[in-house]
């Protein structure tokens, strides 16, 4: 699970917060607003063949040329175990294979098959509680070493340090069966020595044995937490800027903040790779540049530019020139896995009518428009990425809202809330417009802008003094596992740092929380979509506004790429520079 | 020496080195026309000293900047004739005019310190002043005739002092540095704008000495400015009083110190401290301030501060009088009042108080 | 000279002292924890604590000063996360967001910023300077008029407005001039000079207007002294009154504050550097600032500060050189 990270968009880490998540990129180059919502339909590949490299050739495509990334920040991490933000997760595809990856068409099919592993995990019992990964042959680091189950093991003992976990959770809460899962196993340095627990290699397997059934396992092990690591070429800390590739691509410079120049690894072999093509030459990540100057440079279409693509959504200022119908193919857009949400502080807004009043006057339209029109419309708790999604308004007023049914449901009294948000000026005007439409229903929002650097802090302390609360989510893969037990879970309500900001703790829920999580992943995607439209009918502690939308452009000279459906910017895989 | 009224250009000495005639100087602003010299003719021959008086704004300065062609032909309006030994400077070339100043025509400054370049030794600079003037001579040879001269201004340790800088000299050595680098191409005739006002009075004396010695030596020309009519009495052969751009009064030292027949003269007269009339008298200052360049009082430009005013009817306040004989050979009056009048006057209300003596 | 020296480099000792601890209290005043910035997506308190452990954000404020200190004269041994590493002398701590010494992080960025600001000033200096004493020896003409205007007009102006329109206009636009870019000179001196142009040329225009109204002003007051009347009145040409009497008083002033602008730019030319997306040591600070990053916050605070105290010395050193009247003591 992942919060949408705006709260900290302050200056230079804005970039780094972009969406990550699915999304459906369905030739939907016209420009934001009005892509179609389909329905996800990623599946784990049952078929081994399907695991086996190499990828299948882009129509088109050439080798050689460089491709230019034009990046605002630095990234967060690079080490893979320490990675979890979408723009670093897209280029660790590159250098970090996983026991298992994303296999796209860019047509909406995604599919989860083995990448280093030759198929997507095998349930050995059939109660999902061991899986079983079989390394195929063939598979080398870039100093030509193979790659072995113990590299893989080495790999995810590293996550268990306790002054890292700045990655995914999920494999070592799982394993340690326990959510504070460093307390007695501590990782390789502090616990040398020490079995991994859970983790069994035998030659080239490597079985993962759980407490309880951990059905999601396949996707869990696509997070780079299970990228192979050569111990003897662990630098610890420094592994951060220059990890050891396992990848078709390795970093022959990193100038920290300044580039990262990505070449060629010899000792990737493509037959062992279903995912990746690896069609440029070297890949180049230029720091520093703002996605306003890299999109602009994108538009102007410099030599120098025309391999270049921006992982960020083209701001505002920018969108217009993008909208040239000769520009169309340059552009990339698409929902993400993200939803913004307003959460209902239930602990403070006990008034089911006020909960569902808010959600009658809602007026998306005008707040899509204000956001520039990348979004989409929505009113469900999970966005049309997620497998087994179900699009509904639990309290449809129309795009615009309904003032007046509202007013209705309040009975005729006017309401104050106080409304929390990171104070920047993108959410002072929605705030702003909030304020003004809710006002037509008689709701009178009181705007607090909170400190971006501390607003989770605040608003994640139970207790605040807040009625309501901007927020988002998404999920980290294409299951609502990822998002409801994080958000709806009343039972892990704890002091502070808590993700279920509307505070609520029903026993209905929790309940149907358990009972969903336990099922296998193909008859839990429609469950979850039932407890989407439970939860907002009966308790409505969030009000939806829509889901963000995905809108990068890339350089005149690029083709073969497409939102990736697994961290949501243009994919690597298959990108290629034009003659 | 001789001064008239325009258009009088004959009354001007044809054989004085320098004979200025009609000399009109104005400046364009934007508040208007500045009639800074309003027709001034004068002459001084070789030798011979003209003191110029008047306060501030009266012209005296100008007078003297125009005979260095010192102003800027743009911005700058100038009319007559002024006559360098022989060459008539108004209209010359910028570049021929150059070749005058310094080398025929040279000038003191009122303020040293200001005057000398602080960034620049002494030597240095006036070293400058005869090279420019002297191109063939080496820089050595410059330098020694630097520091000749200023020993001839009376510097101890010459040497020494010219290698320091104008602000390591005294008020007075500054002075007669500034001195030595005005002569040091002996000029024909040299103008010293209030030489010696930024200087105390014993040093004033000494530099008024060496100024009379110096010309003894060099025979030049001395064109002394001066609000001061105890400097005039001291160094000066004749004397041009000027009130609001025009001459109100000419005539020889012993004609306007003793005889002085404009009641400007008067005034000023009053207020110097005489040495040795009764020190009981008060010093009685002009009341009133001089008069705006651009707007002048109609009529006599001194109207407004003169007593007698309107003792000829409306005259004062309708026609500028114009320079007149004012009874001795080569004295003249600029006054609407008659000489009997003016004899009256000064007996009655002036010489009994005891000025200049 | 020598007894100035001391004198002032002890005052400037103090200063930097003064606003390295003024730095340090002010870093500790902010309410929230840089460790809430560094420590990721899953923070727990437990986790928040032992990342400031790590940070050695759990020490009394005086011990982590003198560490600071200390580690600036002797080094220091820093524990990154279980990591034991040596920053050797002069250690101004360690960026724990980009795994370096900070000192790494100076070096990286400060000839960048260098290679902006040394070439701006040649442009406004030159421009500047230029065009004001043009203006000045030929005041009230269209000429000066033009100059006058021309420098109102980009005086006015803020450097991300004619940054973002020469942008557009000579990069995304027409593709005049290269994108901005950095590459070491020592590199490629062709594509250091092509990858600065446009940041020297907004950044030069801009203060070559304030130093051509500057220059004028002070050019005008100059020809006006006693002492360039005197040396007309020597009979010297008119281009020598100008170049060795006028222009050689009228360019101190400027010198001092083209001293003390120089001091002050290469602390870092925040705007400049991020509107053209150039990685300087002003972008450096700001990230810091925004990621609570202690040790390069304090870094570059103290490199501003001893640029601004070092040129201060030269300029101030540099006048005595220059006005034989200035006695140093």
């Amino acid at each position: 699970m992942r919060r949408k990270f705006g709260a900290l968009s302050v200056g230079v880490l804005a970039v780094a917060l972009v969406a990550s998540g699915c999304s459906e990129t369905t030739n939907s180059n016209t420009g934001g607003g009005d892509q179609q919502n389909r329905v996800q339909t990623g599946t784990i590949a049952t078929d081994p063949a399907e695991s086996q490299g190499p990828a299948k050739a882009v129509e088109g495509a050439t080798k050689g040329g460089t491709v230019k990334l034009l990046h605002e920040a630095e990234f967060a991490h690079l080490d893979p175990q320490k990675i979890y933000v979408s723009d670093a997760l897209s280029i660790a595809t590159q250098f970090a294979r996983t026991l298992t990856g994303y296999k796209e068409d860019g047509k909406g099919n995604l599919k989860l098959v083995g990448d280093l592993a030759t198929n997507a995990g095998e349930d050995v019992n059939g109660d999902c509680k061991t899986w079983k990964y079989t390394l195929k042959d063939g598979l080398k680091f870039e100093d030509g070493t193979p790659i072995t189950a113990k590299d893989v093991e080495y790999g995810i003992s590293r996550s268990f340090d306790p002054d890292w976990g700045d990655g995914p959770l999920y494999l070592q809460q799982w394993l340690a069966d326990k959510v504070e899962y460093n307390t007695d196993y501590k990782g390789p340095f502090k616990s040398a020595g020490a079995p991994v627990p859970g983790v069994k290699v035998e030659g080239n397997t490597i079985t993962f044995t759980f407490a309880k059934p951990r059905c999601e396992t396949p996707y869990a092990v696509a997070m780079p937490t299970s990228s192979p690591v050569p111990a003897a070429k662990d630098t610890k800390a420094d592994y951060d800027k220059k990890p050891v590739s396992s990848g078709p691509y390795m970093i022959k410079e990193h100038a920290y903040d300044q580039f990262i120049d990505f070449v060629r690894n010899p000792n990737w072999d493509a037959n062992t790779d279903p995912i990746r093509n690896a069609y440029p030459d070297g890949i180049r990540v230029e720091f520093g540049i703002t996605a306003e100057t890299g999109a602009n440079r994108i538009v102007a279409n410099d030599a120098a530019d025309q391999t270049a693509f921006i992982w960020a959504n083209v701001p505002a200022a920018v969108l217009p020139k993008t909208r040239a119908p000769e520009f169309a193919q340059q552009v990339k857009a698409g929902p993400s896995q993200y939803v913004e949400y307003t959460y209902i502080n239930t602990e403070r807004v006990k008034d089911i009518n006020v909960r569902k009043a808010l959600n009658l006057a809602m007026d998306r339209d005008s707040i899509i428009k204000l956001r520039g029109g990348v979004d989409q419309l929505g009113a469900t708790l999970m966005s049309p990425t997620i497998t087994g999604y179900q699009n509904y308004n639990a309290y449809d007023g129309g795009p615009t809202g309904n003032a007046e049914e509202a007013k209705k449901l309040l009975g005729g009294k006017t309401v104050e809330l106080t409304y929390a948000f990171p104070n920047s000026p993108v959410r002072q005007q929605l705030a702003a417009k909030a304020k003004e439409f809710y006002a037509k229903a008689g709701i009178n929002l009181v705007l607090t802008p909170l400190d971006p650097a501390t607003y989770y802090e605040t608003v994640g302390t139970r207790g605040h003094s807040y009625d309501l609360v901007r927020g988002g989510w998404g999920a980290d893969w294409p299951s609502a596992s990822t998002v409801f037990p994080a958000l709806f879970d009343g039972r892990n309500i704890r002091e502070k740092g808590n993700n279920n900001l509307s505070y609520i703790n029903e026993p209905e829920i929790n309940a149907e929380l358990d009972r969903i999580g336990a099922l296998k992943v193909d008859e839990a995607a429609p469950e979850w979509a039932k407890l989407d439209k439970m939860i907002m009918e009966k308790y409505a502690p969030v009000v939806p506004w829509y889901y963000i939308g995905n809108y990068e452009v890339h350089g005149s000279k690029i083709g073969g790429t497409y939102l990736s459906d697994s961290y949501g910017h243009m994919t690597l895989n298959s990108m290629f520079v034009k003659p | 020496m001789t001064t008239s009224t325009s258009p009088a250009a004959d009354a001007v000495d044809p054989d004085a080195y320098l004979q200025v005639r009609d000399l009109r100087v104005q400046f364009p602003t934007e508040d208007g026309l500045v009639r800074a010299v309003d027709g001034v003719t004068f002459s001084v021959r070789r030798g011979q000293t003209l003191g110029i008086v008047g306060e501030s704004g009266s012209g005296k300065s100008v007078t003297s900047m125009s005979i260095l062609g010192l102003h800027n032909p743009a911005r700058t309006k100038i009319t007559g004739e002024i006559s360098i030994g022989g060459k008539n400077i108004v209209g010359m070339k910028e570049e021929q005019i150059q070749r005058l100043r310094g080398k025929d025509v040279a000038m003191i400054f009122q303020d040293p310190l200001s005057a000398l370049h602080p960034y620049y030794k002494v030597g240095a600079q006036i070293a400058e002043a005869y090279k420019v003037h002297h191109p063939s001579a080496s820089k050595k040879e410059a330098t020694t005739r630097a520091v000749d001269m200023l020993d001839r201004v009376g510097i101890p340790q010459p040497q020494r002092r010219a290698n320091q800088y104008p602000h390591e000299f005294s008020g007075g050595m500054r002075q007669r540095a500034m001195i030595a680098m005005a002569l040091v191409n002996d000029p024909a005739l040299l103008i010293a704008d209030e030489p010696t006002t930024a200087l105390d009075v014993t040093v004033q004396a000494q530099i008024l000495e060496l100024l009379e010695d110096l010309q003894r030596e060099f025979h030049s020309a001395i064109i002394m400015i001066t609000h001061d009519l105890g400097v005039v009495s001291q160094v000066a052969d004749d004397v041009l009083v000027m009130y609001g751009g025009r001459p109100v009064e000419t005539g020889s030292v012993e004609q306007i110190m003793r005889r002085p027949q404009h009641p400007y003269t008067w005034g000023l007269l009053a207020s110097v401290p005489s040495l040795h009339g009764d020190a009981s008298v008060d010093l009685v200052p002009i009341k009133g301030n001089p008069p705006s360049l651009i707007n002048l009082p109609t009529g006599c430009a001194f109207n407004p501060r003169c007593r007698y005013a309107g003792q000829n009817g409306n005259r004062s306040f309708s026609e500028v009088p114009e320079l007149r004989p004012a009874g001795e050979p080569g004295h003249n009056v600029a006054c609407h009042m008659s000489f009997e009048t003016r004899q009256r006057l000064y007996a009655e209300d002036i010489a009994h108080a005891g000025v200049a003596q | 000279m020598l007894r100035f020296l001391i004198k002032r480099l002890l005052l400037a000792s103090t200063t930097l002292v003064a606003i390295s601890i003024v730095t340090f209290l002010l870093f500790f005043a902010v309410p929230t924890s840089p460790a809430w910035t560094m420590c990721g997506r899953n923070c727990s308190p437990e986790r928040i604590a032992q990342v400031e452990k790590s940070l050695g954000l759990d020490q009394p404020i005086h011990k982590q000063y003198t560490d600071f200190v200390q580690g600036i004269f002797v080094g220091r041994t820093i524990d990154d996360a279980g990591t034991i590493r040596e920053c050797e002398a002069p250690c101004l701590g360690y960026s724990f967001r980009s795994k370096e010494p900070v000192t790494d992080t100076i070096t990286r960025s400060l000839p960048i910023t260098l290679s902006i600001v040394v070439g701006a000033m040649v442009v406004f200096l030159t421009v500047g300077i230029g065009l004001g004493m043009l203006a000045a020896l030929k005041k009230g003409t269209v000429f000066d008029r033009f100059a006058i205007g021309a420098s109102v007009g980009f005086a006015s102006t803020q450097t991300y407005t004619l940054g973002g329109v020469l942008l557009l206009l000579f990069v995304y636009t027409t593709g005049l001039l290269p994108n901005p870019s950095y590459t070491p000179i020592s590199q490629d001196p062709v594509a250091w000079a092509g990858g600065m142009l446009l940041p020297w040329i907004t950044l030069g225009l801009i203060n070559s207007a304030l130093y051509a109204r500057l220059s004028r002003a002070q050019m005008i007051e100059t020809l006006q002294e006693d002492f360039v009347r005197t040396a007309r009145a020597k009979g010297l040409p008119a281009r020598t009154v100008t170049r060795r009497h006028a222009l050689r008083a009228a360019i101190t002033p400027i010198v001092t504050i083209a001293g003390v602008d120089l001091g002050g730019y290469l602390g870092g030319v925040v705007i400049t550097e991020s509107v053209f997306s150039l990685n300087g040591i002003g972008r450096e600070a700001a990230k810091a600032v925004n990621d609570l990053n202690l040790p390069v916050v304090m870094a570059t605070v103290l490199i501003a500060a001893f640029f601004i105290v070092a040129m201060n010395i030269i300029v101030d050193m540099l006048y005595a050189v220059i006005d034989p009247r200035v006695r140093l003591g």
